[in-house]
């Protein structure tokens, strides 16, 4: 092992977990609006993977640009998956959430299961392979290779992450939903309608999901299956980084992909544990996660 | 101006409220007193929605509002300021304001204009405006939920206890801010445990009792009777 190795997968960690972030804005937006979240998140950036895949693929070999093909599917993806978490809210959450219950997250799971039995109807039991409007550019930096596609990942989670962080913190809408998180009572008394903002976080996390799918699909092979370890990450990284905060949610992504790509350079098995052991050690430490509210005083 | 029917209202099988008949005329101030528990959060809750009516009618300017969820109230005018002030903790003081006017969605300049108004009403808030709101005193907080309340500009406006937990000057503070907006031209309604000051204040008075009307009339007649206090509100009302 030497340096470039290192560099790599320092690189690879951070194009991994940025995408990790991504999915896992969607947990955050609606946990803090109703305090639920959608535990088929994963298998929503699978369906986003594939809806992206087989658009692409098919306006590629109709003869059209590679750009157009990648605009097109990410504008379906965003529209089919934003959908998909508008109607998951209506049927697995609105139902269950008077009762004072945690039925919420056995029913977002069944809605998971249906989501991946589905797409092994469409899509088959295997694996894919999913093409990059780059191709398989690559940018030779001399001792360090990287994909073009890896660069455009980690540009676009940023800048993804980043609007929807000013669109939170800085618009009219972003207040009303925090303030719907807050305390929906009162907000109601704003004239503030709790239950379209709830819908609203879920197509917020739908998108999220789908774009996320977008995204990873020409990093890894997409299949009916992957949802499952991109959901548990991207659920450990809400955790790592407190499920509140935004900000501790990127930083937590990052944080988990370059460990876990670090881990596997002693061995491939280790990766997957790395996700588990940096929650242990983080939530010992801090139980909010890195970044979590601290209790504060409310009156 | 408001006409509340027959309204009875339960928590589950707890009734709550019970066969409540009041009316609130337009310019007036009217207050709703009695001891813990006796249903005022209750009535108040049912007036603006966010809580069910099991029977009964509620009547606004003439249209049934029996019913209308919570987010539509302030639409036909009413703003409501619920018991424990409810500021968002974690928003500053300036978003608070900027919350209370969501529902007119009117242009920037409108609402920097009345933001500035409210702290004209509360210069306190103005020293605090990037503050979050939670962590400003209980007095402050206080204010900072009427101004949010009536940055919609409301002609109705209901509090739920806006005395509560503050001290003397505050108090005088609120209820001079009640009396300015009778004079302005506003309606309202306002529950207290401080009954006297707020006999001393209103035009007219509903005492609640485990969740039934018990004595309603003037102010001032209330004021003279001297059983009421005894009666109704118990040792623990204080002046
Ligand atoms: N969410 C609830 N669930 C069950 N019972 C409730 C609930 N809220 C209030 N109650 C009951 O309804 C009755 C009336 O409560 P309410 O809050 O209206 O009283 P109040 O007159 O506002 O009292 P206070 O002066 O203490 O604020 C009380 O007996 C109370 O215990
Ligand atoms: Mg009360």
């Amino acid at each position: 092992m030497d340096l470039t190795d290192v560099l790599k997968a320092i690189i690879n960690g951070l194009v991994y977990g940025s995408v990790y972030a991504i999915i896992a804005q969607g947990y955050y937006i609606t946990f803090i609006t109703t305090k639920t979240m959608n535990f088929g998140q994963g298998d929503f950036v699978m369906l986003g993977s594939l809806i992206g895949l087989s658009t692409f693929t098919a306006i590629t070999a109709a003869g059209m640009g590679v750009w157009i093909a990648f605009i097109a599917s990410l504008l379906l993806v965003i529209v089919v998956v934003g959908i998909s978490g508008w109607a998951l809210e209506q049927v697995a959450i609105r139902p269950l959430r008077s009762w004072h219950s945690i039925g919420w997250i056995l029913s977002t799971v069944a809605v998971a299961m249906i989501v991946r039995n589905v797409a092994m109807l469409i899509w088959g039991r295997d694996v894919l392979m999913a093409p990059s409007p780059f191709g398989r550019a690559i940018l030779d930096l001399g001792i360090l290779k990287i994909r073009y596609h890896e660069i455009f990942v980690l540009v676009g989670a940023a800048v993804i992450m980043l609007l929807l962080y000013v669109f939170l913190k800085k618009s009219l809408f972003g207040k009303a939903l925090e303030a719907v998180a807050f305390n929906k009572d009162a907000a109601s008394l704003m004239g503030i309608n709790p239950r379209l903002m709830a819908s609203i976080a879920f197509i917020i996390a739908g998108t999220l999901a789908g774009v996320g799918g977008v995204l990873v699909g020409p990093m890894v092979h997409p299949g009916a299956f992957i949802g499952l370890f991109l959901g548990l990450k991207a659920f450990a990284v809400a955790i790592i980084g407190g499920i509140e905060n935004p900000r501790g949610i990127f930083i937590g992504g990052l944080l988990l992909g370059v460990s876990e790509n670090l881990f596997a350079l002693y061995s491939t098995s280790m990766k997957e544990a790395a996700a588990f052991f940096l929650i242990l050690v983080i939530l010992a430490v801090l139980p909010q996660g890195l970044f979590g509210k601290r209790v504060k005083e409310k009156f | 101006m408001l006409q509340v029917q027959n309204l009875s209202v339960s928590y589950g099988r707890a009734s709550a409220l019970h066969n409540v008949t009041m009316e609130v005329n337009e310019g007036e101030i009217v207050a709703v007193i009695g001891p813990n528990g006796a249903g005022k959060t209750t009535l108040l809750k049912a007036i603006t929605g966010l809580l069910k009516a099991k029977e009964g009618t509620i009547r606004y300017k003439d249209n049934m509002i029996t019913g209308t969820p919570a987010h539509k109230i302030l639409g036909v005018g009413i703003s409501h300021v619920p018991q424990g002030r409810q500021v968002f903790g974690d928003q500053s003081v300036e978003d608070n304001l900027i919350l209370g006017a969501f529902s007119i969605k009117k242009e920037k300049q409108k609402i920097q204009e009345l933001i500035e108004r409210e702290y004209e009403r509360f210069p306190r808030l103005k020293e605090r405006r990037w503050q979050h709101a939670g962590t400003l005193s209980g007095g402050e907080q206080q204010m900072l939920a009427v101004s949010r309340a009536l940055m919609s500009d409301p002609d109705f406006v209901i509090l739920d206890e806006p005395s509560m937990g503050l001290s003397p000057i505050f108090v005088k503070q609120i209820f001079d801010t009640l009396l300015e907006l009778k004079k302005s031209g506003k309606t309202v309604m306002v529950v207290e445990q401080l009954a006297m000051a707020a006999l001393a204040i209103s035009d007219r008075a509903y005492v609640l009792q485990v969740g039934e009307v018990k004595l309603h009339g003037q102010s001032q007649d209330l004021l003279r009777d001297d059983g009421l206090v005894k009666t109704y509100l118990g040792a623990a009302s204080p002046n």
